[in-house]
Formats: structure tokens, sequence, C-alpha cells
């Protein structure tokens, strides 16, 4: 228990982090308090961590994406900050979209079955072989564990990735993944079918559809598309057609981490 | 060293299509073919100790393995190792440098970049070298990089370039002060300075008045300075252009300054006559052209060209020219936060056979994905949506592609209660350069972007950007910029420190210390480090009081600040290395002392053309031909690799429609989360037209691109305008004539429609030389446009919404043929020269009405009528709305009773054009409110999925269903075909 009044987020940023504004735009509107900090300063004091309730990993290409993308950032994760993290994931909400899926794959928090951060999966290059960027179409096939998407069915949301085809290091890993209910958003076709793997729907050709991803409690969730991109119904790709929401979009996501915050841990 | 590779018994895809790739110009068969990644560590490690960098850094576990100093494949015949070449920017080496020092490990040699990476290819069944030297060319450019092949043994060139330098060798006299005509052209042409003789003599004139010899560092800044690139004095020049027309009579057209009395003078005439408001703050003086927004925020828009570079190195010459005009926006006013970027290319058709394409040239079609490639591993990593752009064939940019990177800003109107665009240095600030170090890269490429290029071109300009660094000192610059913490800020882009400098020192003089610069390798002369144009880098002045926290705030986000000199007052420019002065020039004759000749160009009008031909046999299958010509069809291939949804405010998105991939117009961005007003962005480009008439051709292209921006919903009265012209040699007669042709086009037509223009660049010189003569680019006119969109909830798209709506054309078809791809689809391209018009007067009567009737409700989707004309563009709006029409070309408003009707009405590209898609309801309010303006109600929107069309006397003359319309435009640039096939 925190004995601070309103839910409260950490955005990180490393270099070459591009979505921490429009996260933390998201975060705000879903009336949490924000704070923006650059890894370095973190590094400087890492106690800074205790005072928040959830911690978001935005997208875009830390260091570059060189070698593997999120790889660097996740040791930084495991190198520098190994107690402090693990700390938070023990019982405060994490949250990695698009390359923070891939810096919590990267550094063995997801999709963590057994409850052991070693690494039991990746999100490698796109069978295309190159970065795709379209809008998706998601159905929420999680049972309740995940704390994110309660009350959400099916969502629209945009992808913009290279390496978004996530990869089990054995078969069992995947048993388990779904025996837990740590799968939580799978790719769609148009008419809402599975989309098996087809491209354009299934865009990197992802093991089983998978978009998004939570740990064993629910806490921490992982996903490739982009919840922050979708925070008004003008940003659906048809709203002049009549489609898009102002309130079932992507902030639902966002408001339903505020409302476990507010039932948990404040 | 470390090597990492696939875990997998089976090749993976990049395996597979680099062998089907290498086995093309290959005798025998690749048995198989395997990649590994390489990092080879300068810092000597123990085996253990490389072991933990293995296992904790490099592979991924789960799809990858790795071996130590240690080939892992058995059985191959041949190794092939391919890397940057030493002194290229490496960024994985960078990456994996600063990520093993995070490790912890012993601390072992030096603390700079100690890793290079590099890639190992094995082939098994292959074991002719020279067959793979020819093979090896498709897929490594030498330009940056080597490719060694052995049979047994990886083979890493030595990678440390440092040098040393004897003091006596770090500034040499040029002697010129006796020198002769051909001595100067020598002396020019020698050190690629790219000055002409009038520059040269200018120059010794000068010289003999200080009664010395310059020196080599001097030269070179004036080489630089007075770069075509720099101070564009083509067009600054006088002009005088004889016009004779088709019956012999002539007219004179006399400029003493062409682009003041045409471009600016428009912008000029608009700001004090204009019966609206001025939207203009800050015009063709800055890095970017500045206009106002909403009561908080200004915006600003530049769009540059990177077309030398990108010609001989694509990938690196197209990601450093988007970084550049990102780091212009950066740069803008006291630095604006970039909000979108736009990309227009010029290719020759993909297709062509590799025998058409001479030697030094790279194929199109890899020029295209190279460029494609470049845009998007530099634009994604900086996080701004690319929402904009085209795409023009035509096999004369086959020598010289064109290459057009824009980037729109948004910056607020007061910082610490100051107009944000003013910015001056104080006498005593500290000049301060921040970001990437100095090395050899780009030396001499603003004057390489002046000269012609042939086969013999040598390309060491090209450099390989490294967007994260750029990335991370954006973020730091907009905590400095608040905080007030600087002067003035300048990119520090062609010309390198000499350009940045001498323009922040340009008013007061500046003096800069040359061994201050923190160099990549030790060895560089003074003057290379000075003009050296290595990327990532900017340049500010910096009040002394304030530098520490400057420095702080970048150093934090892991950028390097380096105070490497200060304002004098003295208006000098004063270079030093140590003690030692190696150059000193008055800044009034560096900025001034440039001579401008008079230049002359005769220009005889053509007689126009209109002969008679028989109509189009099958008009439908005519209209799949148009559509699935290069410049119709889909650009989805293109589009979908530049993330369009960064920053989370696109809300018109380049691709519109039912399954999100018809044609948009334009695009709009929302960029102040507390306010519904929108930016729009739009471009307008017909070089086909300037074949045949240059004015029309740029009256067309800023007609094209207000049209544009106006069905992108944006308030006609709140646009502004770039111009990018890219033209041949201006010193043929022929070319010049049609650049100041086009100067006068800018100049009637922006006044005309009372829409400023705010800031251009031109690129000049785009000729090729090969054995069978010069190839030269058409005459190119990019017009950019940005504007402002009163309420984005009021933008409607362009696809059609519902069956029973009315389609309604606004604006008169005319005969003009002239260019069309109409002509050009059945080879008649002679038979009619008549280019389309432009009626200011007229068209933006038409533009103001539709969008009073879009902000009242009235549009349901609106779309422009441009390439391929009226029916090209009624098909894609069907398509993408997965609806049908019935159209009736009888209630088309047209001037002319020429035959063939039928397709003039169907295909003729008249300007001013708009179509319409009205809500069922609201048919007799929108004809009300369009009262007076030439438009018919040409049609309604079914929903039986086809396109159908009555001819002048109501037979049927097309019946085309609309999947296989999008078919044909989809199947050229097909999304499987391409995508499977990765740029790099």
């Amino acid at each position: 228990m925190s004995d601070v009044e309103n839910p409260s987020a950490i955005v990180i940023i490393f270099p070459g982090t591009n979505c921490h504004v429009e996260t933390a735009r998201a975060l705000s509107m879903a009336k949490f308090e924000v704070r923006e900090i650059h890894v370095n300063e973190l590094l400087q004091d890492k106690s800074i961590l205790e005072q928040f309730q959830l911690l978001a990993l935005p997208g875009g290409f830390s260091y570059g994406d060189d070698i593997a993308s999120g790889k660097v950032a996740a040791n930084k994760l495991l190198f520098k900050l190994e107690d402090q993290i693990k700390s938070f994931a023990n019982d405060k909400l994490i949250i990695g979209i698009c390359n923070g899926f891939q810096i919590l794959v990267k550094a063995g928090l997801l999709p963590a079955v057994g409850g052991d951060f070693k690494i039991q999966a990746t999100l490698t290059y796109n069978d295309l072989g190159h970065f795709y960027c379209d809008w998706v179409k998601l159905k929420n096939v999680n049972s309740g564990k995940c704390v994110y998407t309660r009350g959400i069915d099916f969502i629209e949301l945009p992808v913009a990735h290279g390496e978004g085809k996530f990869v089990v290091k054995e078969d069992h890993v995947f048993d388990q993944m779904e025996k837990n209910d740590q799968i939580v958003f799978k790719y769609m076709k148009h008419d809402k079918s599975p989309a098996n793997g087809a491209f354009p729907h299934n865009p990197g050709n992802s093991l089983k559809d998978i978009a998004g991803i939570c740990d064993p409690t629910g806490r921490i969730l992982g996903l490739m598309p982009h919840p922050e991109r979708y925070l008004l119904r003008y940003n659906h790709p048809r709203w002049t057609a009549g489609f898009g929401d102002d309130e079932e979009n992507g902030i639902r996501i966002f408001q339903n981490a505020r409302d476990y915050v507010i039932e948990h841990l404040i | 060293m470390i090597l990492i590779f696939s875990k997998s018994g089976e090749m993976e895809p990049d395996e597979i299509s680099l062998g089907e790739q290498l086995s093309k110009n290959l005798a025998s068969d690749i048995e198989m073919l395997r990649i590994a990644k390489g990092y080879s560590i300068e810092k000597r490690y123990s085996h253990e100790t490389l072991d933990t960098i293995g296992n904790s850094l490099l592979v991924d576990p789960i799809v990858e393995s790795y071996s130590i100093d240690e080939i892992p494949w058995e059985g191959y015949s041949t190794l092939i190792t391919v890397g940057y070449k030493p002194g290229v920017t490496d960024n994985v080496g960078h990456t994996a440098s600063i990520a093993i020092n995070d490790l912890g490990l012993e601390q072992n040699g030096n603390s700079n970049d100690f890793v290079h990476s590099f890639t190992l290819i094995a082939l098994w069944g292959v074991d002719s070298t020279e067959e793979l030297i020819d093979a090896l060319h498709d897929v490594f450019n030498p330009i940056v990089e080597f490719a060694n092949i052995s049979s047994n043994e990886i083979v890493l060139p030595r990678y440390d370039l440092s040098t040393t330098v004897d003091d006596d060798a770090l500034v040499q006299d040029i002697p010129i002060i006796d020198a002769n005509d051909e001595e100067l052209i020598e002396i020019s042409k020698k050190g690629l300075l790219a000055l002409n003789l009038e520059e040269m003599k200018a120059i010794q004139a000068h010289y003999k008045e200080l009664s010395r010899e310059p020196t080599d560092i001097e030269l070179e800044t004036f080489a630089q300075t007075w770069s075509e690139h720099c101070v564009h004095k083509t067009l600054k020049s006088a002009a005088r252009l004889e016009i004779t027309d088709h019956v012999g009579k002539k007219q004179l057209l006399m400029y003493d300054n062409l682009i003041k009395e045409t471009i600016f003078a428009a912008t000029r005439i608009i700001r004090e006559n204009g019966d609206k408001d001025d939207i203009c703050v800050s015009v063709f003086k800055d890095n970017a052209g500045i206009i106002k927004f909403n009561e908080n925020f200004n915006i600003c828009f530049k769009v540059e060209t990177h077309n030398h570079p990108s010609a001989k190195e694509p990938y690196g010459g197209a990601a450093t020219g988007i970084g550049g005009v990102i780091r212009d926006i950066l740069a803008a006013g006291m630095g604006a936060k970039p909000i979108a970027n736009t990309d227009i290319f010029c290719f020759s058709e993909p297709n062509i056979s590799r025998d058409e394409v001479p030697e030094g040239i790279i194929h199109p079609k890899e020029i295209m994905k190279g460029v494609v490639a470049g845009v998007r591993d530099y634009g994604n990593p900086m996080g701004i949506p690319t929402v904009n752009g085209s795409v023009y064939f035509d096999k004369r940019y086959l020598g010289n592609p064109l290459v057009f990177c824009g980037t729109a800003g948004i910056i607020p109107r007061k910082i610490n209660g100051k107009p944000s665009e003013n910015k001056e240095p104080n006498v005593g600030d500290y000049l301060v350069v921040i970001g990437g170090k100095t090395g050899r890269d780009g030396i001499h490429g603003v004057t390489f972007a002046s000269l012609e290029m042939d086969k013999h071109t040598s390309s060491n300009p090209v450099q390989i950007g490294d967007p994260i660094t750029e990335r991370m000192f954006m973020e730091a610059m907009f905590k400095a910029r608040d905080k007030g913490l600087y002067t003035f800020v300048q990119d520090c882009g062609g010309g390198g420190l000499s350009s940045a400098f001498g323009e922040m020192g340009a008013e007061l003089g500046c003096e800069i210390h040359l061994e201050k610069v923190p160099l990549k390798y030790q060895g560089l002369l003074p003057w290379e480090i000075w003009i050296s144009e290595s990327q990532e880098r900017q340049a500010f002045s910096v009040p002394p009081e304030h530098f520490e926290e400057f420095k702080e705030i970048f150093e934090l986000e892991g950028v390097g600040v380096y105070h490497v000199g200060m304002i004098t007052g003295n208006k000098k420019l004063v270079l030093k290395y140590g003690d030692l002065k190696v150059g000193e020039i008055e800044m009034d004759f560096l900025h001034n002392g440039v001579p401008l000749p008079e230049k002359e160009a005769t220009w005889r009008q053509g007689v126009p053309v209109m002969e008679g031909f028989e109509p189009s046999d099958a008009p439908g299958e005519l209209l799949k031909e148009i559509l699935a010509s290069w410049n119709v069809c889909s650009k989805e291939w293109i589009v979908r690799q530049y993330d369009s949804e960064v920053q989370g405010n696109t809300i018109l998105k380049p691709l519109q429609g039912c399954k999100n991939d018809g044609p948009g117009d334009g695009s709009v961005i929302k960029p102040d989360p507390a306010s519904w007003a929108g930016i729009a962005l739009s471009n307008g480009m017909n070089p086909f037209y300037g074949d045949f008439d240059p004015y029309l051709m740029a009256a067309s292209s800023i007609d094209e691109a207000l049209r544009n921006i106006v069905c992108c919903g944006a308030d006609p009265n709140h646009v502004a305008i770039l111009d990018n012209f890219c033209w041949g040699n201006p010193r043929d007669p022929e070319h010049m004539a049609k650049l100041i042709l086009a100067c006068k086009a800018c100049k009637d037509i922006a006044t005309g429609f009372e829409t400023p223009f705010i800031s251009g660049k031109d690129s000049l010189n785009n000729e090729y030389k090969t054995d069978d003569g010069v190839i030269s680019i058409p005459a190119t006119l990019l017009i950019s446009a940005i504007g402002k969109v009163e309420d984005i909830r009021n933008v409607p798209s362009m696809f059609l919404k519902s069956p029973g709506n009315f389609l309604c054309i606004v604006g008169e078809t005319r005969d003009e043929l002239g260019g069309s791809h109409y002509l050009k689809t059945r080879n008649l391209e002679e038979k009619n020269t008549m280019v389309p018009t432009v009626d200011t007067h007229t068209f933006m009567n038409h533009y103001r009405a539709i969008h009073e009737c879009m902000n009242n409700g009235l549009i349901a989707s609106m779309h422009d009528c441009s390439e391929g004309g009226l029916i090209t563009s009624i098909s894609e709006m069907c398509f993408s709305g997965e609806l049908g029409a019935t159209i009736h070309l009888k209630n088309v408003p047209r001037d002319f009773t020429e035959d063939p009707l039928n397709d003039i009405l169907l295909f003729s590209e008249s300007n001013g054009r708009i179509l319409v898609e009205i809500p069922k309801g609201k048919k007799d309010e929108f004809i009300k409110a369009m009262e007076g303006k030439i438009m018919g109600i040409i049609g309604e929107v079914t929903s039986d999925t086809r396109l159908l069309v009555e001819g002048i006397d109501g037979n049927c003359i097309i019946n085309e269903s609309i999947s296989d319309l999008k078919r044909a435009w989809q199947a050229p640039l097909d999304l499987e075909h391409y995508l499977g096939t990765s740029g790099e």
C-alpha cells in the first residue's frame, strides 16, 4: 500500500523511445498522475520507482533496435535495475507497448510462465522482412486474468513494427501460457474470423495470431498494437464513414489499469 | 569475434531471398546459403568474457546460437564477409559498444567504439570467385561497404583510420594571385571546389587587394558558401528571356533578381495588398517557412532534395535526406517540434531491362527499394509520422532520381515571452556544436551536388545516418529551448560547420577553434574538420552563463556538447587550430561577394497541336490501363513501410476507404490536443506538362497542390506553399528559359490565388553524362502545400459513403489533353499539346464555396480530379468506398464541341475540378450554396458495385466491376510481391 492518493504512472524513456508523449497522454486521460523520465535520470536515483503504481515502457526504437529490438534496453533493466524492477513486478502494474513489449519479453518479464524471469520467448523479424504499418483487428481472448482488458471484446488498433513475430522457446511454454490464461489479444480478419497467420491481418505471421500477452498474474501486459494512438474516434481510419468511438477505444486499457490501482494498490 | 547465426537447420527467409538474388548471376546452383551477424571486438577479452557478451547481449536464445572465433558451419565452398568500410557510421557496432559497457565487465582498452559489425555469408556449391564478384554487385554497395571473398577465412579491414599530421601540413597557401584563367579553373577543378571562372576571379581580385594568397581553408570556405546548394546563385541572378511565339512575335522578360521579383514578390504582394488576413510569420529567411496556426502555436514547413547522393547510394542518400530536413525544422525559429513527414520520389520505370541502364547507374528498381528503405529506416525511428507523398515515373529520371523529403513542425508562438521566430546571437556567446563526432564523411557534399554526374563521379560525400543520435538531441533541445538557454540554433548539414557558423556569425563575426571539434579519428586537417558533413550535429550560440546548464541537459540524454568558438563582434570569420590562425575572411565579402552574372535565355513557343484522332474503342479497358500505369497505380507498398500513426494525431490517413487502402488527396493531423484545428499537407507536380509548356506546368502544380489540400478540408484562405525546383543544367539556354517561365508562373498564379510561398529550395544540374549523350531530367517543380483545417471533425475523406447520394463535378472540363495519361497510354502524345490552363479567379471562387459547403455538412466525400481525368478519380472513389456509381457525361460542364467528345470528358486533366459526393437529402441546399459556380450533378452512388457511364448520346460506354478496377490499380506495385523482397 502506498500513501499516494492518486494513481500515478512512470513512463521510462530510452534513447530512441518515441511514443512516450502519447503514452503519457493516454495515462493522463485515464486520470493517472504521470511522470516521464529518461533512463539515465532514473539510474541516478533508482528509488524514484517506488512512488508509482504503474510502469510504462512505450514504443519506439530503443538504442536503435540495434543488435535486436528491445535487447539493449532489456539488458539495461536486467543489469542496472534488476532489484527495483523485480520488486515492482511483484505487486504493481507494468505495460509494454510495441518496443516496450519487446523489452519485456527480452528481459524475461513476459511470458514468465512458472513465475521465473527467464527468457522463454522472443519477438523476431516479421516474415515479410521489414517494417509494416496498418490498422489491425483484435479479439480479446483473455478470460479475465489480464487486468487491462476487462470489458473489451473486440478492438481495432494500429500496428507499426518490423519485429512483431512472437515465437516461444518450446511448445510447452505456449501450452502453459494458454493454461494460465496469459494470451490476451489475437489478430483477426476483416470479418472477425481468426487471421490464421494470413498477411496482412497478422502482419508478421506471429505464432497463433498472438498480438498481446500477460504474465501469470495478469498485471504485466505486453502488446504490439498501439492503444495510445487511438484515444479519439477521429483516430479511427474510417471515422468519416461513421466508425470509431470516443469511449470504446485504446483508452479502456489505461482506464482498467487505473481501476485496478485504485482497488488494489492505494 | 562473435558470430550469431540461426538455430534452425532450414534456411531462413532472408537466406532464401539472398540465395535467389545471387543465383540470378551465377552459372552454378547455390546448394545452400547461411548468414551470420558478426561482431568484431577490439578489446582483448578472455574467452569467458566473450561468452558472457554473446550469451547475455548478442544472441536471441530462442531463435539464434553464437560462436566465438569460430565459423559455425562445415562443408561450405565459399565465405563472403561484408561490412561497412572503416569510417562509415556503424550504428550496430556503436550500440554494441555501449551495451557491452553496460554489462559491467572487466575494463580493458579504450572506451571509444570498439565493436564493428559485419555480415558473414557462407555458400555451398559455388567456388567461382569471378562470377561471385559480379553477382555481389546487386547486394552490396561498394560506396559504403567492403566485401571479401575467401574459401575459408573471415577478412576484415583495419578499422582505425587515425593518422598523424605534421604541423607544417596543417595549413597551405594556395597561390592564385598570379594565376591565369586556365590555371584558376584548374585550381577549382582539382580541389573539387565547383567555383566557376567568374567566382575564382572575384576571389583573386579580393586577395590581390589584401596582398596575400588565400589559405586552403579560406578557399574551401568560399566554395561551400558560394555553392549553388547554399546560395542559390542561379535563381538570385539577373535574368533575361526572349520569347518568340508561334507567329514570330517577340517578347522580352527581364529581371534584376529572378527569385526576388517572382516568388518572393508574390508573397510580398499578397501580404501587403491581400484582402485576407496575413498568415505569414517568417518567410524565406530561416531554415523553414513559418505561418500562423492558432492563438498558441505557429507551424512551419520545409522540403529538401537529396538527389545526387541518392543516385549513388540510394539507402544512405535518402536516409540523410530525411535526417537533414528534420534538422531544418529543429532549427526553424528557436526550434520547432517535427509533427509530419512527406516524401516525393521521381524514378525511372522499375521494369526496364538491365541492358537499358547505362554504366555507372544503379537499376531503377534497386534505387526505388533503396530510397524507400532509407527513408523508412531513418524516418520511423525519429517518431515522426510520414503522412503524405507521391511517386512519379519517367525514363529521364534514370541517371538522376529525385528524392524530396519534407517535414512540418509546430512551435509555440512565444517562448519565454519572446516571439519564437526571432533569433539573434550576442557578442560573447559561445559557439557550440552538439551530437555526433566529425570524420571525413561528406567532404565536398555541397560542391558535389552542384556538379553534373557521370560514371566516374565518386561518392565519398554519401553518408549513413544515425537517427537515434538525432532523436536524442531533439529531446534535449526542447528542454534547453523552453529554459531559454540558447540564442540561436542552426542546422549543421550541407557545408558542415562552415555553413552553420558562417551563417550564425554572418552579422557579428565569429572565431572558431577547430582543434576543439571532437573527431571520430585523429589526423583530419583543419579544412576537413571545417567542411565535413558528418551527420547528426546541430550548432548553437549559447550565452556563457547558460553553458553549464545547457551542457547538463544534453549530456543527461547522452549527447556530446562541445564549446568550439565564440561570437566576436569584429565582423570577421576567424579560424584557428590551436594557436595557429588558419584563415580569416571578412563576413561581408563571404556573404555578398559572389558574382551573379546575368543569365540569358531564349524560348520559342511551339505551334499548338490539336490534331483529330479516333476515339478509344473500349474506354473501360483504357481506364484500367490508366489505373495500372506507374504514375496512377497504388503506392501502398511504400506507404505501409512508413509509420503514419506515431504521435497519435493522424486524422486523415494517406490511405483511405473501407479497406484502408484508397488513395487520399493528402493528410490531416491534429497536433494540438487542446484544439480541434488541424494541419493538412498535400502536394502537386506535373513534370509531363513541362515538355510542352513550362509556364502551365508550374501553374498546374500550384493548382493541384491547392486542390488537393482543399479536398483534405483545409481553408483555402489559410494555405501556404513551398517550391522545389529540380532542373537540368541552367547554362543550357533552354533549361534556363524553362526555369524563368516557371518562376513567372509561380508569381502570377500564387498572386492570383493569394496563396503565399514561404520557403523553397532548388537543385540544378540534374544531368548524367553517358557514352550516348546527356540524360537531363524533365523540368520538375514540386509544390508542397500546408494549410489549416478549422475543425477536423468536418473533414469528409475521399471514398464514397452511401448509395443514393449524388455525385457532382465542380469546375469545367476542357479540351486539354496535352501531357495527359490518356494520350500517353494510347501513344498519341504528339496529337495534342494543349496543356491544362489555370484560371485563378474562378478556381478560387469554387474552392472557397466548396469549403463552405464542407463546413455546413453538405459533402459526404470529395476527391481531386487530376492524373487520368474525371473517370479515374470516380473509379478511385468507388473502389475505395466499395460502392458503384452511374455517371451521365451529358451533365459534365464543358466548353468544347470537338470529338472525341466522350473521351475528352472522361480523360481530360483540366485543372480546377473537384468531385463531390452530396448526401441525398442535401442536394437542393448544395445547389443553392453553389449558385453561380460552374458545376454539374453527374450521377448517383449505387450499391451494385459497378461503375456505369452513359456517353453524351445516352449509350452505355463503360460498365466495369469496381473490384476489376481496383485489381488493375493495385497490380503494378503488388503488395505481396514487393513486400516479400525487402529493400535492404
